[in-house]
This record gives C-alpha cells, sequence and structure tokens, in this order.
C-alpha cells in the first residue's frame, strides 16, 4: 500500500519538478512556466494577438509540464521524420505538430486569410506593391545581421529574418523547413513583434518624415470591377509561381481564398474559409508551435538573438516601407503619397494600415489613410511570401 | 537543399559570411521587387483591359443613349408644342360654343346681363347643357 503511494507521488509532476537531472533544469522549467503565464497575461488582459498567443501560451505549458509528454521535439528535428514513431510513442501535440511539420497549417492559414483580404486598394493603386518590396528590407538585413553574428548557420539566419515579413504562418512554414528547432522562439517572436506594432512603428513613422509629408491627402482611388478583381488572383498565383515556384504554398492558397472570396459563387466557401477552417487550424497551429518552446530549446542564448534580430528586422522594414514611399512621393512630384502609409508595407494585416491611419490623423483630423495603407498592407504580405519562397528555393 | 545546420562561425570566416550574406541580400530583395513589378506592370495590363476599355466602351454607349434621348426629347417637345397649341385652339372652339349656349339661354330667359366664360368643368354623368 505505502509503496503504491510512494509510487503514485514519484509520478506526480511535482516529484519529476524537483528529481530533474539538476537544479538548472528545474529552474529553466519553473521560468517556462513564468513565461508561459506571463503570454496568457498579455494575451487575455492586454489583448496582444489572443486567438494566437494564447493557444501559443498553452502550448508551451503543456510541453513544460514534466510527465505529461504531449510533445517530444526529437522526433521532428532529424531530417526524415518517423511517422510510425510518432503515431506510436507520440502525444496528442505531436501528432497535431505534423500539420506544422508538413506545413499544411501555415498554407490552410492563408486560404482564411486571403478569403479575408480586400486586394481592391492594391488593385486601384497598383505602385503600393513597391512599397511593399521596399518593406521587405528588414527580411534581408536580419538574414545579414544573424549570419554575421556567427551563432547560426545560414538556414537559421533565414528563418530569424523572416520574422522582419511580420507574417506569422510565413516566418513558420520558413522555420518548420530550414530550422526547426527554433520554431518557438521564432514564433513568438514574430506574433509578439507584430502585436506590438503600435509601439514599435510610431517612432521610425515620424523619425523618416516631415511634417509637410504627413499632412498629404492622397486622391481618392478608382473603383475596381468585378472582372479585376477575380482575374487578380488568377495572374498573381500563375506570375509568382512561375517565378518563385517556392512560394506557392503560400501564395497559391492566399489566392485561392481571395478568390472564392471575389467570384461571387462560392459564398459558402468563402464564409467557411473565413470562420471555421481558420479557428480550427488556428489553434492547431497556435498550440503545436507553442509546445516546440520546450525548456531546454527555448532558454538559449541564441533566444535573445533571435529577439534582437527579430526586432531588428520588424524596424529596418518599416523604414525600408517609409523610405520606398518617400522616394515614390517625391518621383511623383512630393504631394501624390503620404509617406505615413510606407510603413504597413510590413503585412500584418490590418495592423499596420490602422496604424498609419492613427499617425496621420494625429496631423490632420481630416486625413483618411487607411484605404490607401491598405494596399501596401496585402502587397506586404505577397512580398513575404515571395521572400519566405526566395529562401526556401535557396541551394544552401 | 543540405538541411545541415552547422553554426556559420564554425565553417566560415567573417569575410566569407558577409560575402555570403550580401549574395543572399543582393539576390532575395532582387527577386523579391522583380516579382512586385512584374506583378505591377501586370496590374497595369488589367487597367487597360480590364477597367479603362471597358470604361470607355461604357462611355460611348452612355453617349449614344444620351444622344438618342436627347434627338427623341427634342421631337417630343415639337410634339408636344403641336398638342398643346390644338388643346387651346380646341379649348377657344368650346369656350365659344358654351358662351353660345349660355347666351342664348339667357336669352330665352329675358336676362341682358354681360357676361364672360372664365373657366368650364365637364360634370361627371350626363351632360345637362347637351344632353338634349
Amino acid at each position: 500500500m505505502l509503496e503504491s503511494i510512494l509510487n503514485f507521488l514519484e509520478s506526480t509532476g511535482i516529484a519529476r519538478l524537483f528529481n530533474m537531472d539538476s537544479g538548472l533544469d528545474t529552474l529553466k522549467t519553473i521560468a517556462m512556466f513564468v513565461i508561459a503565464f506571463a503570454l496568457v497575461y498579455l494575451a487575455i488582459v492586454k489583448q496582444f494577438e489572443p486567438l494566437l498567443l494564447l493557444p501559443i501560451a498553452i502550448g508551451m505549458l503543456l510541453t513544460n509540464l514534466p510527465g505529461a509528454n504531449m510533445f517530444h521535439l526529437d522526433f521532428f528535428i532529424q531530417q526524415d521524420i518517423s511517422f510510425s514513431q510518432v503515431l506510436h510513442d507520440g502525444g496528442l501535440l505531436d501528432i497535431l505538430y505534423l500539420g506544422v511539420k508538413l506545413g499544411i497549417y501555415p498554407s490552410l492559414i492563408f486560404i482564411g486569410i486571403g478569403a479575408m483580404t480586400d486586394f481592391t486598394p492594391l488593385i486601384s493603386n497598383p505602385k503600393s506593391l513597391l512599397i511593399g518590396a521596399g518593406a521587405q528590407l528588414g527580411v534581408f538585413v536580419a538574414f545579414f545581421l544573424a549570419l554575421a553574428s556567427g551563432a547560426f548557420s545560414p538556414q537559421e539566419a533565414a528563418a530569424i529574418g523572416i520574422i522582419g515579413g511580420a507574417d506569422g504562418p510565413t516566418a513558420i512554414l520558413v522555420t518548420k523547413t530550414l530550422a526547426p528547432s527554433l520554431l518557438g522562439a521564432i514564433a513568438i517572436a514574430a506574433y509578439s513583434y507584430m502585436a506590438l506594432i503600435p509601439m514599435i512603428q510610431p517612432p521610425f513613422m515620424k523619425l523618416f518624415t516631415n511634417n509637410k509629408e504627413r499632412r498629404i491627402k492622397m486622391t481618392a482611388l478608382r473603383p475596381v470591377s468585378k472582372t479585376e478583381k477575380i482575374i487578380f488572383p488568377i495572374v498573381v498565383m500563375f506570375i509568382v509561381g512561375l517565378i518563385v515556384p517556392d512560394a506557392v504554398p503560400l501564395i497559391g492558397c492566399l489566392m485561392f481564398g481571395n478568390l472564392i472570396n471575389v467570384c461571387g459563387v462560392t459564398d459558402r466557401l468563402s464564409k467557411t474559409a473565413q470562420n471555421e477552417l481558420m479557428n480550427i487550424v488556428t489553434i492547431f497551429l497556435g498550440i503545436t508551435v507553442g509546445a516546440t518552446a520546450s525548456a531546454d530549446n527555448f532558454l538559449k542564448g541564441t533566444t535573445i538573438l533571435i529577439i534582437v534580430c527579430g526586432l531588428a528586422a520588424f524596424c529596418v522594414s518599416t523604414v525600408g516601407g517609409l523610405l520606398t514611399a518617400k522616394i515614390m512621393n517625391i518621383v511623383c512630384g512630393g504631394n501624390a503619397i503620404n509617406p505615413l502609409i510606407g510603413s504597413a508595407g510590413v503585412s500584418a494585416v490590418p495592423m499596420a494600415a490602422r496604424v498609419s491611419q492613427k499617425v496621420g490623423q494625429e496631423y490632420d483630423p481630416s486625413n483618411f489613410l487607411l484605404m490607401h495603407a491598405m494596399g501596401p498592407n496585402v502587397a506586404g504580405v505577397i512580398g513575404s511570401a515571395v521572400a519566405a519562397g526566395v529562401f526556401l528555393s535557396w541551394a544552401w | 537543399m543540405t538541411n545541415i545546420l552547422l553554426s556559420t562561425a564554425d565553417v566560415m570566416s567573417f569575410a566569407e559570411r558577409m560575402a555570403y550574406g550580401l549574395q543572399v541580400f543582393v539576390v532575395g530583395l532582387g527577386t523579391v521587387f522583380s516579382v512586385l513589378v512584374t506583378l505591377w506592370l501586370a496590374l497595369i495590363l488589367f487597367r487597360i483591359f480590364a477597367y479603362d476599355i471597358p470604361q470607355k466602351k461604357a462611355k460611348k454607349i452612355a453617349e449614344a443613349t444620351l444622344n438618342t434621348a436627347k434627338e427623341l426629347k427634342e421631337e417630343t417637345s415639337l410634339t408636344e408644342v403641336e398638342e398643346v397649341t390644338e388643346t387651346v385652339e380646341d379649348d377657344t372652339q368650346l369656350i365659344a360654343v358654351i358662351t353660345a349656349a349660355i347666351a342664348a339661354y339667357s336669352a330665352q330667359s329675358g336676362s341682358t346681363l354681360p357676361f364672360r366664360v372664365v373657366s368650364y368643368k365637364r360634370v361627371s354623368g350626363a351632360n345637362g347643357w347637351n344632353s338634349k
């Protein structure tokens, strides 16, 4: 009887927590609990990207509970995954993680994003594409910095760089392919910075524009015909697919989602993609990505470097978009493009566009930049997917 | 892709890392710009074929319809003038007949008071003054 009770007590999480290989491991696990609770707080109380940050935080908590054995990162780091091992020895999160590892969730999320995105401002003002391209500067600068640090392999540097694209699913797709061991840190950094956009971007927006530029009122966008809206996703899919085939899992799904929304004959599919599909996949993606943040894997010096490089990527991308918009404004005569819309070039739809609108209205309450900023914003989604395609197709 | 993750400090010198990073930077950003510029050009073609040309066609059709409408309106207004004149003529004749009828009735009843028909109103049902 006593032996049974002792066995039971030894099997508890508390006993396992304090009977780890070293005291440091125990401290690391406790630190992960603290981080997970902090993320739960940020998600629920501060409402920082709660739809993703909350599942990520809970995934992080579940994976670090001693003895729960819900997730084994070792199964997935090796080049060839043993599916039988995952199915026989894996926990619930291992099985769900297959959707990340096989690149299923990011693509499905992109179908939902496509169905929810209105590309009209971009079709109406195609110059916005240049701003979206300029805002990818941070991706490659961060890659360069991470590589220069000497702490990361080129693949890991690429995964870190893609944080600058400000697009969670894209960052996850690149990281699960190029540097799966960094997935937790990169996903958390990417989503945290996306949530912090209203704090990160305005200082740069004010620094790189002058008072006159911030007050520029842009002319109204032309109306877009239904034919244009329908042809647009097909053409983008086709052109991007021919130039960067590795971007097709993202761009193809994004444009498919948009097509079922605009064509007008598949409303049921569009509603499902925007709601049920998106929500289900978000739960699976968030919880499994969070699960990769085990104490051993997350609490390393490189995580701090990832967070620093990620922040640099975000800031440089913002500056890249602003400078591109500024140059375009000069070329167009100095009163055609409000450079504040440049910061929206970092995808993060629609948060970045809202920030442009808000900062613009601080200087002229009658200035409405939201629709103008949506153009670079959705161009940024395409741009970051193309940048991801470049990294995925690079012969490392 | 080899997928072998080695820290670059182990296999590359700082100068090599810089050169490699620069290479990826230039090719990568260049590719992003070229793809998005291609899309930009495609959208310009979109505007021409899916917006400007249909707009012009619609404008032409609208102009043609407007011209036809104007012509029709002019013809209609001429007809209306004729009809109005006819109506006026008809009224004059009618007033003359009514005046004559009243005068005849007044003469019959012995009244010599002068009168002028200012307006008239048809009474529904049997026409009292011309029913016989």
